[in-house]
């Protein structure tokens, strides 16, 4: 059973754009009609009546969140030929069913004092404020890139390669998988993999607190001072760390200037795909060519690889007798010495006053060695070093024929690789106009430094961020680690500290300290245990159903036209993002509308099937780039993954959904006249002959208003 | 979802393995998350005791 079940019931404007009032579905008197809760709800608008504002204005009533710019919403009119906007305040409600419980959502927007509210009309009656049920506030709230996945246009799901990444699958994944509590407790994971906030938090402070006012009244030794001043230097040192210090950005900054330069790479990719699509392939031959280039890719990849193992492997750079090396070290790994040279040296030790270990020898110490020393002495030993250098004086080289052909097949590799690209290269700049090559070359040359600030950029992330210890170890960037491996208690060194999830440790190793030194030692250890318990699960969790829904989607996606109709598509949410992938390469760089259309989809599906929960899906002009072909097989689809869809479509797109939908419900929102206003007067009518019938002048199969 | 609950389960077993948790101590971890999902997160006195007793148990 369903967790969250929502429905659209109505949805109602009023002195919003092309909107006077109107309500779909109309009125009976004061009496609400409502949309079927099951199956496909086809609202057509013609372009430029306001699909993308009532999206928008829908997508403001699922997350509670008064959109920053609110003006384009207000009532045109028009005056002498002129288009103006009224000052009067614009309401927008929808009427929702959440778990068989009737809600109406209003929000008010008051254009003259800018005074935005929202209402709740529920069961327990009318109240200020947004106020839908907790469970549906718990998994909408404020999250507009989830409920973008839910209802969308062809904007936000070209947008969405960027926006569905792992933070936004975490919080949903959480909330429809009915572990969030779990979260209210521990907080949420931070920069550093480790947690912060939740209840957990506040009795953190609290103990802070108490350690704090412990150490005013002045009981605190030399020690717990030293401790404290350590505290006050991580603090410092975190903030500069995270906020930046002069010319050094921090992690705030770095992160911000990561997602514009991944947002620009993105921009620059779709470009150039556009480029190659638009120029590069009606070029003749030129597809072949890119198919060689692209399998080239893949060789020179592969034979690389392949020269690396091969370099890797001793046997192929040492003497070919390297496995008598291996076992001639293995024999001799017993700590005896030879005996040689040994056991003069241990006769010699016996007759010392005082042992090299600082005991004063006694004659029973001394006739112990001399009875005994034998068993630490090998006869062998020197005879089997001075056989191996003899073997090894003159070293052959060893047969490195697999290296030598692994680095040819490498190198040709490449120059065939090579002169395929400039053929390509060529090709493109004698049959492409001057300004398209100045524009490929500006748009390439910008994607390779902007490639070094993104690798540079997540390099500096890494070391601030990481909690990969070794990594850290090895780059020689572990201060605040001692040999040991406890963190420091120096005020210095914490001030050299340049990653976070090592000025936690330090952190919490002084807390620590401080709260055993005081008795709130039990508790500070049992939260640090319980967060680190319950973090670790949550995490892998996560990362498990993550995976899970990648899968998911995959499957999904694959069903709809658009990625079926290519082989081997499949898509995955990563860190910093979705990324598609054909077959086992490398990211594909950009993805057709109509592919990302039906991503959004296949997402959105796979996440309502984690929770057992059922949203409606909406969706603005969704048949951008589809044909007739492709439109089935949506209707097969959708009609069969959703329990409720609504669709708003322009007249073109109606055109091509054909008699598919003459089974759900169907209306317009068309033009009749003019209000008394002056601006436009629009009905609700769910006439089908009107449906099939109605034109508009502007539609097309594309976006609009 | 009931899948979603004991698999975490399961995951919290082996994490509290790893974190050198002994049986006690995982008893009382999974009493803490049983008690959360089933009346909320308690409240900080309750869990101040709980992590009291937690952190005292060896």
């Amino acid at each position: 059973m369903a967790q969250l079940k929502v429905r659209i019931q109505s949805l109602h404007w009023k002195n919003i754009r092309s909107f006077d009032k109107l309500d779909a579905p109309g009125l009976d008197g004061e009496i609400h009609n409502s949309f079927p809760t099951n199956g496909g709800i086809y609202l057509q608008m013609p372009n430029n009546t306001g699909k993308t504002t009532t999206l928008n204005l829908l997508r403001s009533v699922f997350t509670g969140k008064i959109p920053e710019e609110t003006n384009e919403w207000r009532r045109i009119v028009v005056a002498e030929n002129t288009e103006s906007m009224l000052n009067d305040s614009s309401e927008f409600s929808a009427r929702l069913l959440i778990n068989d419980e009737s809600f109406r959502i209003k929000l008010l927007l008051d254009h003259e004092g800018g005074d935005h509210r929202f209402f709740t009309a529920g069961p327990r009656g009318d109240q200020q404020g947004w106020h839908p049920p907790p469970s549906f506030r718990r998994a909408f709230e404020g999250r507009r890139e989830l409920v973008e996945l839910f209802i969308f246009d062809a904007e936000t799901a070209r947008e969405m390669k960027t926006k569905t990444n792992r933070n936004l699958l975490s919080s949903a994944i959480r909330e429809f998988g009915g572990y969030s509590q779990i979260h209210d407790m521990i907080g949420e994971m931070n920069s550093t993999g480790g947690f912060e906030g939740g209840r957990l938090e506040t009795i953190k402070s609290e103990l802070e607190d108490e350690i704090g006012s412990l150490n005013d009244e002045g009981e605190d030794s030399g020690r717990q001072q030293s401790w404290n001043n350590c505290l006050n230097a991580v603090r410092r040192v975190r903030s500069e760390l995270f906020d930046g210090i002069q010319a050094r950005p921090g992690v705030t900054q770095m992160q911000e200037s990561l997602e514009k330069s991944n947002s620009r790479m993105v921009e620059i990719d779709t470009r150039l795909s556009e480029i190659e699509t638009d120029y590069g392939r009606t070029l003749d031959n030129v597809q072949p060519l890119q198919d060689t280039i692209d399998n080239l890719k893949t060789k020179y990849r592969t034979e690389t690889e392949k020269l690396l193992e091969s370099l890797l492997d001793p046997i192929n750079t040492f003497d070919s007798s390297w496995h008598e090396i291996r076992d001639f070290h293995c024999r001799h790994q017993d700590a005896n010495l030879p005996a040689d040279v040994g056991k003069g040296w241990l006769l010699k030790l016996a007759e010392e006053d005082i042992c090299i270990c600082g005991t004063p020898f006694d004659d029973e110490m001394r006739l112990h060695i001399i009875e005994h020393g034998d068993q630490h002495l090998d006869r062998q030993k020197m005879v089997s070093v001075s056989e191996m250098q003899s073997e090894f004086k003159n070293l052959e080289h060893s047969n490195r024929d697999s290296i030598i052909t692994a680095s040819d097949l490498v190198t040709r590799t490449g120059n065939h690789l090579g002169e395929k690209t400039t053929e390509y290269e060529t090709l493109f700049l004698t049959e492409s106009s001057d300004e398209i090559a100045e524009e490929r070359d500006n748009l390439n040359r910008e994607k390779f430094d902007l490639t070094i600030k993104i690798r540079d950029l997540k390099h500096f992330l890494e070391v601030r961020t990481t909690n990969n210890m070794e990594w850290l170890r090895g780059e020689g960037l572990d201060t605040g680690i001692n040999s040991t491996g406890q963190p420091t208690t120096s005020v210095g060194t914490i001030q050299t500290v340049e990653n976070l999830n090592i000025l936690e440790r330090i952190e919490s190793n002084l807390l620590g300290l401080l709260a055993g030194s005081r008795e709130e030692g039990d508790i500070w250890k049992g939260l640090l245990l319980a967060r680190s318990v319950l973090g670790m699960a949550v995490t892998k969790l996560n990362d498990e159903l993550r995976r899970d829904i990648s899968n998911e989607a995959t499957s999904i996606w694959r069903s709809m036209p658009a990625a079926g109709s290519e082989r081997n598509l499949r898509l995955q949410i990563e860190d910093d993002g979705m990324s598609f992938y054909r077959g086992a390469g490398d990211p594909m760089k950009a993805v057709s509308g109509a592919q990302s259309v039906s991503a959004c989809y296949s997402i959105a599906l796979a996440i309502s099937r984690l929770g057992h929960i059922s949203i409606p899906s909406v969706s603005d002009t969704p048949f951008a780039g589809f044909d007739q072909a492709m439109v089935t097989k949506w209707y097969e689809t959708i009609s069969g993954s959703w329990d409720q869809y609504m669709l708003l479509i322009n007249t073109a797109e109606k055109k091509l959904l054909g008699n598919l939908c003459h089974e759900d419900y169907c209306a317009s929102l068309h033009q009749t006249d003019m209000s008394s206003d002056g601006g436009r007067k629009f009905i609700f009518d769910t006439d089908f002959d009107l449906f099939k019938s109605l034109l508009g002048s502007n539609d097309t199969l594309g976006g609009d208003d | 979802m009931s899948n979603t609950k004991q698999r975490l389960v399961e995951l919290i077993r082996q994490s509290a393995a790893e974190n050198g948790c002994s049986e006690s101590q995982l008893e009382q971890i999974l009493a803490l998350v049983k008690a959360t999902f089933e009346e909320g997160v308690p409240d900080l006195i309750d869990l101040r005791q709980r992590l009291l007793t937690l952190g005292g148990t060896r």
